[in-house]
């Protein structure tokens, strides 16, 4: 054994040089530090990648992220979500012929160099009608949209409706205004030359890794102070960077170590790690979105409105949503459907009703009614994790009052087929966040869920014709009355975002909507 | 040995039949619509049904297969739902990360795993075996996600050798591609290469034992001789098919690796269609991997018969 163990030492000698040799080679070849990034360059971290930058059709959150950097639309909602013109100068709308009419402003230019006119204007939002999902809400009660003059456009409705200007700001599916050309070339297929008049225009995708925006010289900013997503926009970096990120810590150590600027999106439990870097800032984005269960009310026995009750009557907000978030840091409790940021719309009717978790009521409501145990199928998803973690808890409490309930706990993709018919589920979990209540699909009597109702349905049209805001305030209270009474749903509480700023940026607010003009890093 | 390959070769076909067929059908018979996720929350049940129709998926399973499989024949796999770009391309976009990371790891998990398991063995019952399979039992054990997330800790958070993610293509220079490679080969290829250390030691042992090696002593052949013409060649028989199904592996894509690395490889394009029910992607990915493992076991079968004799002649 000695001499074979002899015979073997320049053996062993060559395999570990060897071994060595190859972990220097793909270990040691770098030069140190990743930190810091080119002085006039912001990156953010976004979570996936954008399937287009064709804004109009697509519902996906980074394509909007990325987007409304480089397009802009009539309107751009405020810090309080109130639609403020952006390519519109002055508006009007004439209640005896029931017609918008929309003054551009002049001389603003595309970044192919075509200055903005009624032409675009009409092309676009033609197209925006046809493609958008969120422009169904109030392409019913448009008749005609037509240019009136080179910088005038038309919109002549069939009814009054408070929606079109909300429609016209939301930033999802947005209004974009688009070069006229720009949308002959597509017709109903996606864009493909990325052109608008926003403070930054398009320069390269690398599929999967990064999307790159550049500051567009010619832009032409409003004069009117910023706030949300309206006002003056000053693109202050040179160089936007949208770099995809899945996992929600490794976006976060790219801001540790400089390599990205901004990262959103972050799970509530990476706060910790976020206070004790000495290099960034948390940020938490309220309100985010409300989590919620929609019950299917075509068959039994969520048809019975006693068993909505009951179900309600069972919950206990407070434990729900620490459950799911673990500091209250993350979420609110709160019974106005409308979070208490969206000023204007918020209420407190039907407060009564909400987080008052009373068992014995509900045991009692569950005997008045038609359920006998059957099985309730309550669809959810780890997806988005809190969602199924709120499902989890509210389980428990409910069936401690006698409702026997199964989770059924499928993919986000499996949810939006299985949702569509009526029958084979009970409950279904998502999340919910208009900025105007009256454009809530869940009123609608055709939305999964199929919320049948004669009464709601006056309030909604009323709520939706109605074009003071002091009057539409009112016909809201009464419809959220309405709502915490009939329980069509459940809303669990409000629930904010997560995310993380290197200390290097400033003028940078987390918002729903976050906006990267005006928004600058320091050398 | 031409004989061989040819009737190798012929069996492809029916190993191909088998995943195209499988797949079509798990998929239609799978929940979730491609319609319903592109449209998101707020769209109507006419706007799925046009979308719908227009993917063509309001037509009967047999003729969207026949639809496919038409396609394929023609070399094309189809239009990515997600992407609106061809399949082909999407493809292409994502394989090249997918190649250079299985380079990088495959060549870090055979030189350290061979090497490891053959120190291991020749040392057996030594400090040198013990440590290699400690070493080895920490590696197979290791989930990739939770390493891949430490590696970023120490050695692109703390010490900041290495960019934290993401790719840097070959067309922005060689070392700075390779260097954006680095941590996550090293997260795949230690994780292989404790399975290789594991094998090879295990088949080194069995070899040692085998008359050749006695012989080859006994003509008083030089150790090195012994080890590496002799035992080497035998081992690296036995271990070519794993080897093969790890190459395999790493070809198809490393889905925890790259969702933690943010590398736009094939694996994470998987897991984003199976979210987005982008069935082509789906298929024309699924495909694409049979078809590198197809390739793959017929050069291991190709090997086999070059390095063994035996097998050309059976």
């Amino acid at each position: 054994m000695r001499t074979e163990h002899k015979k073997n030492h320049r053996l062993r000698n060559g395999i570990i040089v060897l071994a060595l040799a190859c972990l220097v080679l793909t270990g040691c070849s770098s030069s140190p530090s990743n930190g810091g990034s080119a002085a006039s360059t912001l990156v953010v971290a976004i979570s996936a990648d954008p399937p287009t930058l064709d804004v109009q059709t697509s519902t996906t959150n980074v394509t909007q992220q990325i987007g409304y950097n480089i397009y802009e639309g009539l309107f751009a909602p405020d810090a309080n979500f109130k639609p403020s013109p952006m390519l519109v100068d002055t508006y009007h709308y004439d209640e005896a012929t029931k017609t918008y009419t929309f003054k551009l402003r002049a001389g603003v230019p595309f970044q192919n160099g075509h200055i903005l006119d009624s032409g675009d204007v009409v092309a676009s939002l033609d197209r925006w009608m046809k493609l958008s999902t969120y422009a169904q809400l109030v392409a019913a009660d448009i008749v005609s949209i037509k240019a009136t003059g080179k910088l005038t456009v038309a919109m002549k409705l069939k009814q009054d409706s408070a929606l079109i200007l909300t429609a016209l700001t939301f930033p999802n599916q947005q209004a974009a205004i688009y070069p006229a050309s720009v949308v002959k070339a597509a017709g109903d297929q996606p864009i493909k030359s990325f052109i608008g008049t926003g403070p930054f225009k398009f320069d390269s995708q690398q599929v999967g890794v990064e999307t790159t925006l550049s500051r567009f010289a010619d832009y032409k900013p409003r004069t009117d102070a910023p706030s949300g997503m309206a006002g003056k926009r000053v693109a202050d970096v040179d160089h936007l960077v949208f770099k995809s990120i899945p996992e929600a810590s490794v976006r976060l150590d790219n801001v540790t170590t400089g390599a990205v600027q901004i990262a959103d999106s972050l799970d509530s439990d990476l706060y910790s790690q976020i206070t004790s870097s000495a290099n960034v800032v948390p940020t938490v984005t309220k309100p985010y979105e409300w989590p919620t269960a929609i019950f299917n009310k075509s068959e039994p026995p969520f048809d019975d409105v006693k068993v909505r009750q009951a179900f309600l009557a069972a919950l206990n907000m407070g434990q729900i949503m620490q459950g799911a978030f673990s500091s209250d840091k993350f979420y609110q409790l709160d019974s106005s459907i409308m979070a208490p940021q969206f000023k204007e719309w918020w209420s407190d009717a039907g407060s009564q009703y909400y987080n008052h978790p009373d068992p014995a009521r509900a045991k009692q409501l569950l005997a008045e009614s038609g359920y006998h145990n059957q099985p309730i199928v309550w669809l959810t998803t780890r997806d988005y994790p809190y969602m199924y973690t709120i499902a989890e808890t509210a389980a428990q409490q409910l069936k401690a009052v006698g409702f026997n309930i199964k989770l059924d706990v499928v993919d986000f993709a499996t949810i939006g087929t299985r949702r569509a018919v009526k029958t084979g589920w009970n409950i279904f979990s998502t999340a919910l966040g208009d900025p105007d209540p009256g454009a809530d699909a869940y009123f609608s009597d055709t939305a999964p869920g199929w919320w049948v109702d004669a009464h709601k349905d006056a309030l909604v049209s009323k709520l939706n014709s109605t074009m003071d805001p002091t009057a539409r305030k009112k016909v809201w209270d009464e419809l959220q009355l309405y709502f915490w009474q009939q329980v069509p749903l459940i809303k669990f509480g409000d629930i904010f975002s997560l995310g993380a700023v290197s200390k290097t940026v400033s003028g940078y607010t987390p918002a729903l909507f976050p906006v990267y003009w005006n928004v600058s890093v320091k050398k | 040995m031409g004989h061989y390959m040819f009737k190798r070769l012929l069996l492809v076909l029916p190993t191909l039949v088998v995943p195209i067929v499988l797949i079509f059908t798990l998929l239609r018979l799978a929940p979730g619509d491609p319609a319903v996720v592109m449209l998101g929350d707020q769209a109507t049940a006419e706007q799925v049904a046009k979308l719908r129709a227009s993917l063509g998926l309001d037509q009967p399973i047999y003729s969207q297969f026949g639809d496919w499989v038409g396609q394929l024949l023609h070399l094309n796999l189809g239009h990515s739902i997600f992407f609106q770009q061809s399949v082909l391309s999407t493809i292409t976009d994502h394989a090249s990360v997918t190649l250079q990371l299985t380079l990088l790891s495959f060549a870090l998990a055979v030189v350290v795993g061979v090497a490891g398991g053959m120190l291991a063995a020749l040392y057996r019952g030594r400090i040198v075996d013990r440590v290699v399979m400690i070493l080895a039992i920490i590696g197979v054990s290791l989930p990739e996600f939770w390493f891949g997330l430490n590696l970023i800790f120490l050695f692109a958070v703390t010490v900041r050798w290495f960019p934290v993610s993401g790719y840097i293509p070959l067309a922005d220079g060689f070392f700075a591609s390779e260097r954006s490679l680095v941590l996550p080969a090293l997260c795949l290829g230690m994780i292989q290469a404790a399975f290789i250390a594991r094998l090879t030691r295990s088949t080194v042992l069995d070899v040692l034992t085998e008359p050749f090696v006695t012989t080859a002593r006994s003509k008083g052949l030089p150790e090195r001789i012994v080890v590496l013409k002799h035992i080497a060649r035998a081992v690296l028989v036995s271990i070519l098919s794993t080897i093969g199904v790890i190459l395999g592996l790493l070809l198809s894509g490393a889905v925890a690796v790259e969702v933690v690395f943010a590398l736009p490889g094939l694996g994470q394009l998987l897991v984003d269609s199976v979210g987005r029910r982008d069935y082509p992607v789906i298929q024309g990915v699924v495909l694409a991997t049979s078809l590198t493992f197809v390739a793959i076991n017929l050069l291991v079968d190709f090997l086999y018969a070059l390095v063994d004799p035996r097998v050309r002649y059976e």
